[in-house]
C-alpha cells in the first residue's frame, strides 16, 4: 500500500467512524466531495477527524492555523504534505 | 476503554465515577477538589507550578496507586499543557471532566499595579485555562461526552475594590463557560462555573482583618465559606444527576451576593 493510499484511508476510515457514532450511514468518498455540503460533516465532526487523525497520524496541520479545507481530497492532500514535510 | 484503563495498571473504573484534571491542586481549594473526588473514587490527575505535602501524601499512598497523577508544570506554556493533556490521554484512555482552578491572586490599588501583575493574571487565570480546555475538549468531542467546570468567584460577578484585575479574569470565565456550553452541548459535553464567596484559604489570608469582617457582615450566613462547601458542588456538576444543567453559573457564598 504506498503512502498516499495509507493516508487517505486512515482519513475515510476516521471521518466514517465518526458518522457511525453519531447514527449517520458509512460512505464512499469522492475526491471533490465537499466535507460539509456533500458529506454532512459540521464543524465539531471536523473538530474530532482533526483530533483523532492527530492521534492515528501524529500530526495536526490546522495547528498552524491552516484554513481553506472544503473538499475531500483537498483535506488529503493537506495530510500528505504535512506528512511529508 | 476499559482495555485501556487495564492496561494502565487498573482493574476498574466504577461507572459512577470518571477520569478527571484538576488544575492547580497542589494547595487551597484545589487540593481539597481533588481530596474529595479521590474520597469518592474518582481517577484524579492534577498539576500546579509546584508540589506540596499533600501532593507528596497521595502519591505515596499505595491505595491510591494508578488512581493519582501529578505533574510539575506552568499552565501558561501551551506545549507543556499539551503533552500533560496526551499523557492524561494515554495513562487513563479517556478524560470524562476538567475542572478549571489554576489561578493566582494579586490584590492593590488597580492604578499602581505593574505590567508584570496584568500578564500573570490573564496569562494564569485566562490564557492557562483556555489551553488546557482546549486540548481537554478535543479530547471530550472524540468521546463525544464530558463535563468542565470553571471554578470562578463572585467578585467576577459583583467586584471587590483592589480585586479589579483578578475580577476580570474571573469575569471571563463566566463568557468561556456560556459560550462553550452553547457550542460543546450538542456533543453531550456540559459547562458550568462556581462563583464561590471569599474562602478560608491560603488565597484568602492577605485580607485585612477589617476587610474579613466586612465580608462576614454582608454574608447573610456570617462567616466566610470553606473549600468544604465548594466541593460538593463540584462534584454534583461532573454527577449525573445534573446531567441537564449546562452554561449556568452556580454561586456559593453564603448568601454574600443575594
Amino acid at each position: 500500500m504506498t503512502h498516499t493510499t495509507l493516508v487517505r484511508r486512515k482519513i475515510e476510515l476516521t471521518i466514517n467512524q465518526i458518522l457511525e457514532e453519531s447514527g449517520r450511514a458509512r460512505q464512499d468518498f469522492q475526491d471533490d466531495q465537499a466535507l460539509v455540503r456533500d458529506i454532512g460533516l459540521d464543524s465539531l465532526d471536523l473538530a474530532a477527524t482533526v483530533v483523532q487523525l492527530e492521534h492515528e497520524l501524529g500530526i495536526d496541520p490546522f495547528r498552524e492555523g491552516r484554513t481553506g479545507v472544503q473538499t475531500f481530497s483537498e483535506l488529503v492532500r493537506l495530510y500528505e504534505d504535512s506528512l511529508s514535510g | 476503554m476499559n482495555e485501556l484503563v487495564m492496561n494502565a495498571g487498573l482493574q476498574t473504573l466504577p461507572e459512577t465515577t470518571g477520569v478527571v484534571i484538576v488544575s492547580g491542586g497542589s494547595r487551597g481549594l484545589g487540593a481539597c477538589i481533588v481530596q474529595d473526588l479521590l474520597d469518592h473514587g474518582y481517577f484524579v490527575c492534577s498539576f500546579s507550578r509546584s508540589s506540596s505535602a499533600r501532593i507528596e501524601t497521595w502519591q505515596a499512598d499505595p491505595a491510591l496507586q494508578g488512581r493519582f497523577y501529578f505533574e510539575t508544570l506552568d499552565a501558561g506554556h501551551a506545549e507543556a499543557v499539551r503533552s500533560y493533556v496526551r499523557t492524561v490521554r494515554d495513562k487513563f484512555g479517556r478524560i470524562d471532566f476538567l475542572v478549571n482552578n489554576a489561578a493566582i491572586a494579586r490584590d492593590g490599588v488597580f492604578a499602581l499595579m505593574t505590567d508584570s501583575d496584568f500578564q500573570q493574571l490573564l496569562q494564569i487565570n485566562l490564557g492557562g485555562c483556555f489551553l488546557l480546555t482546549r486540548e481537554v475538549a478535543r479530547q471530550m468531542l472524540v468521546q463525544r461526552k464530558g463535563g468542565i467546570v470553571n471554578i470562578s468567584s463572585i467578585v467576577g460577578l459583583s467586584g471587590f475594590s483592589g480585586l479589579a484585575a483578578y475580577s476580570a479574569t474571573k469575569a471571563g470565565l463566566f463568557g468561556l463557560t456560556h459560550s462553550l456550553a452553547r457550542e460543546l452541548g450538542s456533543r453531550n459535553i456540559r459547562v458550568n462555573a462556581i462563583a464561590p464567596g471569599f474562602l478560608e484559604t491560603e488565597m484568602s489570608e492577605g485580607l485585612a482583618e477589617s476587610q474579613r469582617k466586612q465580608i462576614e457582615r454582608r454574608t447573610p450566613l456570617g462567616r466566610l465559606g470553606t473549600p468544604e462547601d465548594v466541593v460538593p458542588v463540584v462534584r454534583f456538576l461532573m454527577s449525573e444527576d445534573s446531567r441537564f444543567i449546562t452554561g449556568q453559573i452556580i454561586t456559593v457564598d453564603g448568601g454574600a451576593t443575594a
